[in-house]
């Protein structure tokens, strides 16, 4: 079995850490403020609605936007 | 005969790095490249994309903190990616290696630990005595305890594995007897085929699925740093 040779273990680990911090430093950096970026923006279209954030809102950076709970 | 089912999961060098890490940068680069999306109106990928990011946003928010969100989201999103585009002819399938998944599982369960013991200090060694038990089941029930919060790492890995590697070889082994049926002549060569269209289905369902549950767990493990038992 290919998954038992050893030799292969270190690369394989490594790799996996290098392609997954690189996807994770794209999506934190990238992809999910722009997700979330537009949710809030459909939100604040919704007018009446209590719960609704102001357009200040919209500047905050990406980590106070991922720890503001509303949504 | 035997070994050469196994031969799929052979890591070779290619230019320059190995088939497994060219895997790897592939899937991140068709994730990031699906993923880009800012339209106010959603398409129909970004639209998936948006259902998917809200469910795990609830989800993460449910049982651990929203902290943990973008790092759970990555690696369904890794892991996913890597299943689906494993499952195209002749490709290589990172995930059937249990040293990427049980390096995953063995990386998460330990930056649990650590997170836990870093929040709680030694109050978080309660997690190996149920609230409530006697005191005079303590003995067994620690030991039981501990020997059940290690294998959450080994059974988190060995069941990605072992999943998409029994796919993988399903695959192999029926392709191969459904191509001897059709040379053969007669009737019934349809039915390989439809066996085979049946478990590609099946595979790509398993592929979402070990993901999802792997983000899942991934999810509630994380939960331990954040509320004490």
């Amino acid at each position: 079995m290919p998954q038992l040779e050893t030799a292969t273990y270190l690369t394989q680990y490594r790799w996996t850490l290098i392609a997954l911090f690189l996807l994770f430093s794209f999506m934190v950096v990238s992809v999910l403020p722009a997700v979330k970026t537009n949710f809030l923006i459909r939100r604040s279209i919704g007018a009446g609605w209590t719960g609704a954030p102001k357009t200040s809102d919209l500047n905050k950076g990406p980590a106070s936007l991922w720890s503001w709970d509303k949504i | 005969m035997g070994a050469a089912y196994f031969d799929q999961f052979k890591v070779v060098d290619l230019i320059a790095i190995t088939n497994s890490s060219m895997m790897m940068m592939f899937a991140v680069a068709v994730a990031l490249i699906l993923l880009k999306g800012n339209r106010l109106i959603p398409n129909r990928w970004q639209a998936v994309m948006e259902t998917l990011y809200d469910h795990f946003h609830g989800l993460v928010k449910d049982n651990a903190g929203t902290q943990y969100f973008p790092f759970v989201f990555t690696l369904f999103i890794f892991i996913a990616f890597l299943n689906i585009l494993g499952l195209f002819p002749y490709v290589f399938t990172v995930t059937v290696h249990v040293v990427v998944t049980l390096g995953l599982s063995f990386s998460i369960v330990i930056g649990v630990t650590l997170g836990g013991l870093w929040k709680f200090k030694w109050n978080f060694l309660s997690i190996l005595m149920p609230a409530g038990a006697p005191l005079a089941l303590a003995p067994l029930l620690v030991l039981i305890e501990t020997v059940s919060y290690i294998s959450r790492a080994i059974s988190l890995g060995v069941r990605l594995a072992a999943n998409l590697s029994a796919g993988h070889l399903l695959f192999a082994i029926l392709a191969g007897f459904g191509f001897n049926m059709l040379t053969t002549a007669g009737v019934l060569n349809i039915f390989p085929i439809l066996i085979m269209v049946f478990i590609s289905l099946l595979e790509a369902a398993v592929a979402i699925i070990q993901a999802y549950v792997f983000s899942l767990l991934t999810t509630i493990y994380l939960a331990d740093t954040i509320v004490l038992h």
